[in-house]
């Protein structure tokens, strides 16, 4: 007999529709199957995502405490040489570094100019307050990228090499650091770098001698799978000239 | 002509509509393919068990080290950072074994902590920085810059420009008999009870002596 003609008969045996029961097992099964398969799925897509979000969050850790402690150097370092860190960052703001802000608010209050070149006074304040000639623009030449670096690359440009030259140092020494990458192998490969440091402007553009200072250091590992993780910090300063 | 095994069943329910049947041949392929798919499965199931539980692990440890070093560097002293150093009780973690033995018990997991400390010399410390350019004093009380005092005259002197100097740490400070950088490294080990495996994570970090720099000057 013809399968076809079972089917029909099935259907149609007593002239009602009637549906057949048999041979729904392995339907039932594959749906069954079906079900596992993306439950399980789910679950190992879940445990892997958990898995690698874990791995890089103990990795992170130790990223972001390599970049607490070279923090620690950075302010050790800011703390020790306060003079040599302002007058890096007034180059870098085009600001004479040896003219105070303090005594030209002063000698302004008192309708002075703020420059008095004569040393024998006691209000005596070096000029110029600026490093700009009488042809510079100052507001353009501090939107220059090729004398203020790039967002990208915020210590690169001209104006940031004394900050650069006072930053070179917040990185690893001794005899295990590689002396280009400043890294370390043990007890796995990592190290640090101030990253960025960016002179916040306060009370109308008057710094009263005073540089507050956003300073970013970075931290990186490489993982066991010799993938670089980075975390950075950042901690505000103020840098006075001592 | 004959299309399958099951012929006498299905002539059975053709005579008799209202019965169910179910071929052994649809039996062991239905259990086959339950096996096939639940096998893999139970065993994936198991190993993610046991992965999920050595994950947790990590991220304990993980989160143990964060709170003993952040206390090491935000309220510890730096003179009192040394390997003696009860690290149970400074991460403020709940401690199943209640005693100061720099363990922790946590979930039926020990977790045993030490603290390597390094204390960088002075003299392996070294700063450096551009010396400041000399800026002539201005002839008058411009504020802009006279000829040879703006940027781009300064730059071009190199001798003004770049003049690099490295200095030690020792050779700048007046605290002769006091250092200033301790490198502290936290070791957290444990071993895995599922799998057995020993497990350690090492975390580095530094303390500087800044408490001495801004209460006496360096």
């Amino acid at each position: 007999m013809c399968y076809k003609t079972i089917r029909k008969a099935q259907l149609n045996g007593d002239g009602a529709c009637r549906l057949n029961r048999s041979g729904m097992l392995i339907p039932m099964i594959l749906i069954g199957m079906f079900i596992f398969i993306v439950f399980f799925f789910t679950l190992m897509r879940w445990n892997s995502a958990n898995r690698r979000m874990n791995y890089q969050d103990v990795w992170g850790r130790k990223a972001l405490y390599l970049a607490k402690g070279g923090t620690q150097l950075a302010l050790l370092k800011v703390s020790m040489m306060p003079t040599e860190c302002y007058d890096a960052l007034s180059i870098s703001q085009l600001k004479n570094p040896y003219f105070s802000f303090k005594i030209a608010a002063k000698r302004v209050e008192d309708g002075k100019k703020p420059v008095n070149p004569n040393p024998k006074e006691t209000d005596y304040n070096p000029g110029p307050q600026f490093l700009t000639g009488a042809s510079d623009n100052r507001d353009s030449m501090l939107q220059d990228p090729a004398f203020v670096g790039t967002p990208e690359e915020p210590l690169n440009g001209d104006l940031n090499v004394f900050i650069k030259a006072f930053t070179d140092d917040i990185r690893f020494g001794g005899p295990e650091t590689d002396p280009i990458t400043g890294e370390r192998a043990a007890p796995y490969k990592h190290g640090i770098a101030a990253s960025k440091v960016k002179v916040l402007a306060v009370k109308g553009q008057q710094l009263y001698n005073k540089q507050t200072v956003e300073l970013t250091v970075k931290g990186w590992v490489y993982d066991g799978m010799n993938v670089r993780r980075e975390k950075e910090v950042t901690k505000i300063v103020e840098v006075e000239r001592k | 002509m004959v299309i399958s095994k099951n012929k006498k069943s299905r002539q059975c329910l053709i005579n008799n509509p209202g019965h169910r049947a179910v071929s052994m041949t649809e039996i062991i392929v239905g259990i086959a393919l339950f096996m096939l798919a639940s096998i893999p499965s139970f065993g994936y199931l198991m190993n993610s068990v046991k992965q999920t539980a050595a994950t947790d692990m990590e991220n304990t440890a993980g989160i143990i080290a964060s709170s003993v070093l952040d206390r090491i560097l935000d309220n510890i002293e730096y003179d009192a950072v040394d390997d003696t150093l009860k690290l149970d009780q400074i991460s403020g973690m709940p401690d199943d074994d209640g005693s100061d033995n720099n363990e922790l018990k946590i979930k039926a997991c020990v977790y045993k902590l030490s603290l390597e400390i390094k204390t960088i010399p002075n003299d392996k410390i070294e700063f450096g920085y551009r010396k400041t350019p000399y800026i002539k004093r201005q002839s008058s009380e411009s504020e802009i810059a006279d000829t040879g005092n703006d940027i781009k005259s300064i730059k071009n002197d190199a001798k003004r420009w770049n003049t690099p100097v490295k200095l030690k740490l020792s050779q700048i400070t007046k605290h002769k008999d006091k250092t200033f950088l301790k490198e502290v490294i936290l070791s957290v080990n444990w071993k895995d009870p599922v799998t057995g495996r020993d497990r350690s994570e090492k975390f580095v970090t530094m303390k500087a002596n800044l408490s001495l720099v801004e209460q006496h000057g360096g």
